[in-house]
């Protein structure tokens, strides 16, 4: 993974709920610290979308999607443990 | 469940509540399994369940948002059932509510709104059953929406509300929003309106009727209007008199107005202002009521005596009317004349002259009588207010400030004090004795001995405005600027002796009157004027009760004052009782031990408490001015000291004498010198100075000189405490000095390190260099001893060899010993200079 990897998320939501609102601002702040100008966020509100939830194997919101690169990974949460997110997305090697 | 048997209710109701208990579990356990951060949950169908926290937290969202915009509207809004019950209401019903009292219960909420439209009684309430009606129709379903605008007055205001009713159209199909918005102001204005143009069409009927005298009217309604204005603004007499004059020709359209009062002591009428474009006429006017024979025949004198208004309302033709052909020319028809009352005496009279003939009718006259009486409020007005002001800041006795005007000045001094950063005081005086002669030579006298009082004061303070008088026999000064305590000591000391050496004549009587004080010193006895002024008359209240003459607020400061007062007075009189001792402390030769000089310190011998040591006193000796006679004093001790030990035959060492800054920079010192050493042809030999290096670098042009000049006459000069000053070298080697004498602060830093050692070691060759002597003050220890001897030091004084001790004492200790030293060495060695 090289420095210039574009990251490209889709967040799934369900509207205005406590968790969900949590996980846009914690994405939002961790993409501003960690991938300055190199990432991309959709974000899908289930209630107003529900088959695309479906589509992508979503049962559960807030779930973060990660698209690109691969592979797709998965995580169920408000995104507040942050160590771990990065861990997962595999961003903890690039940013040490 | 089996097979195809139908489920007995009881059944069917039991799976169903296992079927919920099995949802309810499974919801908690998904919350507990996902640490309550998962919102929805969504089955394999993609039916979406929504967690009952998620769906609470989106509930209040929603109601949130609603009730934020329903709070926000001015409109009082209502959410009503299907029955007419209130179910919830918005932020601007519930300020309605409590600023009308219907607080009970909960603004409203649950009361029936169409039983209280229907309970509605009185005058406001005809419109209640219509607004009933209205309402049920929309929540019947009936009516889109029903508006309707009526009064509902309260016992301050007019109001207006238009009610707007419409259905709730989603979740409650059956209820109703009722919305009342305050439209008062359009109402108002709306009525505003149609008055207004009644009115007009009133005036203009009016005015057709009887336009003339309208008009007339008109001009004096317009003066008495612009009389009332002026007569709020105006604060000075004359300017009183020349508006009320304008303003008649102005806006009254009179041709002529003149107004004259009646002067109190030779009783002639006086025209003190007029308007009008008819000068000859008014030149004419006033000419006949300066003579004393014509005067009285005027209508004006007629209005004076008579105390009555005096009208012509046909000049030409009025035989009253003196010069009538003057009047016809002026183009004056009509006149009158108004008398101005004060406390029921004419005190003089407004004429009023019209180009109009039968200008003043009932109505006319009725309300320029009512004007006069306006000015003469407003003469009376201002006539109290100057007397007001004069009392309200000066008092009347003694035409010194009153308190408040005493404060404001007071407070004024403050500021400055803060701006400045200095100190500042407060006294105040009371007269002893003051009611004792009050009560035996009585009030008059009491009064006079007040008015003395003052202009001694005002004489002594030299300025009025920081003087002031309270009540009865109290007196106040502020000193806006205190510099020391010392000086502010004997600045009162020196008052209050100079009062009680003035006399004071009562009666053909001689007084002389003592005085108490009480101070308050800003900022430590009160940050304001009135805190000062309470604190110095507490002090005062002290002084009083305890007999003491002057006290401070508190006893610090007291006490300091005291102590300094004290000290100066046992200070002279030590100068006047010989109280003064010279010590001597002998400076001796680094290498060989022999004593080559002699420092002389003034000690003060206090019969009362002993020796006392010279920080204590020596600053206020400077302060004072005391020093001069002191210095002079110890340069006479110590020359006289030298010649006794020479011609009782000791060897003969120098006696060094410190010189004060104020010794130096006065003029006659040098003349001081010479005459001391005058005495004696050996004197100049045995004196040295000591100056310190700060005081000749303070005026080193000047310095120079003066140390040269007293070079010349002998006596030699050393520099004390080098090092503690800002020497420049190039000045230190134009000084005329024979010695230098290193401060003890370096020689006792000299042990803690080789660069203060590096320190002590250049002064050293520096002062070697310019062929000065080098003596190293307070050594107290072999080490320092040891190393100064290393550094080819030539002198030394301190403990360690000793410490200052009286003139018979040096004499036995250190003259005759060395006497026998002398002796006893071979010559050379003594290490005499």
């Amino acid at each position: 993974m090289t420095r210039n990897t574009s990251f490209s998320f889709r967040l799934y939501v369900a509207g205005n709920t406590h968790n969900s609102a949590q996980a846009i601002a914690n994405l939002a702040a961790l993409c501003r610290t960690h991938l300055p100008g190199r990432h991309k966020i959709d974000v899908i509100d289930v209630f107003r979308n529900p088959k695309r939830a479906l589509a992508d194997g979503v049962f559960m919101t807030p779930t973060l999607v990660k698209l690109a690169p691969l592979p797709v990974q998965k995580i169920v949460g408000t995104l507040s443990q942050t160590e771990t997110v990065l861990q997962v997305l595999g961003l903890e090697a690039a940013i040490a | 469940m089996s097979g195809n048997k139908t489920p007995s209710p009881e059944d069917a109701n039991r799976e169903v509540d296992a079927l919920i208990e099995l949802l309810h579990d499974t919801e908690e356990r998904l919350e507990v399994l996902t640490a309550g951060e998962v919102d929805t949950v969504t089955n394999r169908f993609g039916k979406l369940f929504v967690l009952r926290r998620a769906q609470d937290q989106l509930r209040n969202a929603e109601a949130m948002k609603q009730a934020a915009i329903l709070n926000a509207l001015p409109a009082h809004i209502a959410l009503l059932d299907s029955q007419g019950i209130i179910l919830s209401v918005n932020e601007a019903w519930r300020q309605f509510a409590t600023a009308n009292e219907l607080l009970e219960p909960e603004y409203g909420v649950g009361l029936n709104y169409l039983q209280i439209c229907d309970a509605a009684r009185g005058a406001d309430s005809d419109e209640a059953p219509q607004v009933c009606a209205g309402i049920r129709s929309v929540l019947e379903g009936g009516a889109r929406s029903y508006s309707v605008e009526y009064p509902c007055h309260s016992p301050e205001e007019q109001r207006w509300f238009l009610m707007t009713v419409t259905p709730v159209v989603d979740d409650m199909p059956h209820g109703a929003v009722a919305m009342h918005l305050n439209i008062t102001a359009r109402k108002l204005s709306e009525e505003a309106l149609q008055a207004s143009e009644s009115e007009f069409r009133e005036n203009h009927r009016k005015l057709q009727e009887n336009q003339g005298s309208i008009k007339r009217l008109n001009r004096v309604y317009a003066m008495l209007s612009s009389i009332n204005t002026m007569i709020v603004h105006v604060r000075d007499r004359e300017k009183l008199y020349q508006e009320t004059c304008r303003i008649a020709v102005e806006e009254g359209g009179f041709r002529m107005a003149l107004l004259a009062l009646v002067d109190r002591d030779t009783t002639k009428i006086v025209p003190v202002a007029s308007t009008g474009k008819t000068a000859a006429l008014i030149g004419s006017i006033k000419k006949i009521l300066a003579s004393s024979e014509d005067a009285p025949k005027t209508m004006i004198a007629r209005s004076i005596r008579e105390k009555q208004i005096i009208l012509s309302n046909d000049s030409i033709n009025d035989p009253r009317v003196l010069f009538s052909s003057q009047y016809i020319e002026s183009g004056i028809r009509s006149m009158a004349v108004f008398p101005l009352f004060v406390m029921n005496e004419v005190i003089g009279v407004v004429a009023l002259y019209s180009g109009d003939t039968g200008f003043f009718h009932e109505a006319e006259v009725k309300l320029l009588e009512e004007l006069m009486k306006d000015v003469t409020f407003a003469l009376d007005f201002i006539d109290k207010q100057e007397r007001l002001n004069y009392l309200a800041f000066y008092e009347p006795l003694t035409g010194l400030a009153n308190r408040n005007l005493f404060l404001e000045r007071v407070t004024q001094h403050i500021d400055n004090a803060v701006a400045g950063g200095h100190r500042m005081a407060v006294f105040l005086i009371d007269l002893d004795r003051f009611r004792n002669i009050n009560d035996s030579l009585g009030r008059p006298a009491g009064d006079e001995l007040l008015r003395q009082a003052a202009q001694w004061l005002m004489r002594n303070v030299g300025n009025a405005d920081i003087l002031a008088r309270f009540d009865a026999d109290h007196f106040a000064v502020v000193m806006p600027v205190v510099k020391s305590t010392g000086n502010l000591a004997r600045l009162v000391e020196k008052k209050m002796a100079a009062s009680l050496e003035h006399i004071f004549r009562l009666n053909d009587a001689e007084f002389r009157i003592a005085t108490k004080v009480g101070a308050a010193q800003f900022p430590d006895d009160g940050s304001n004027a009135e805190m000062l002024l309470k604190n110095a008359e507490a002090a005062l209240k002290n002084a009083k009760s305890s007999g003491e003459r002057f006290l401070f607020h508190t006893q610090k400061m007291t006490a300091a004052v005291a102590g300094k007062l004290a000290l100066e007075n046992q200070l002279r009189r030590a100068l006047e009782n010989e109280e003064f001792v010279l010590h001597y402390q002998p400076k001796v030769n680094i290498t060989s031990g022999k004593m080559t000089s002699a420092e002389a310190l003034i000690r003060w011998n206090d019969p009362a408490s002993g020796l006392v040591p010279p920080g204590r006193f020596i600053p206020i000796l400077e302060e004072t001015g005391l020093i001069y006679e002191v210095g002079r004093w110890a340069l006479r001790k110590a020359v006289a000291d030298y010649l006794r030990w020479r011609n009782a035959g000791f060897p003969a060492v120098r006696i060094a004498v410190n010189v004060s800054p104020l010794q130096l920079s006065n003029h006659g010192f040098i003349a001081e010198i010479s005459e001391v050493i005058k005495i004696n042809e050996h004197a100049a030999a045995g004196l040295e100075l000591e100056i310190t290096e700060s005081l000749i670098m303070k005026d080193i042009e000047h310095n120079i000189t003066s140390l040269q000049a007293i070079r010349n006459l002998g006596v030699t000069i050393a520099i004390d405490d080098f090092g503690t000053g800002f020497s420049s070298l190039s000045y230190l080697s134009r000084l005329p000095v024979d010695s230098l004498k290193i401060d003890r602060s370096f020689v006792n830093d000299m042990t803690a390190g080789p660069r203060r050692l590096a320190l002590v070691s250049t002064i050293i060759n520096l002062a070697h260099s310019m062929d000065l002597k080098v003596v190293a003050e307070g050594v107290e220890t072999e080490e320092q001893s040891r190393l100064l001897r290393l550094l080819a030091c030539d002198e030394m004084q301190g403990f360690l060899f000793s410490k200052p001790v009286p003139a018979d004492i040096f004499e036995t200790q250190f003259l005759a010993v060395r006497s026998i030293d002398g002796l006893i060495n071979p010559p050379g060695t003594c290490g005499n200079n």
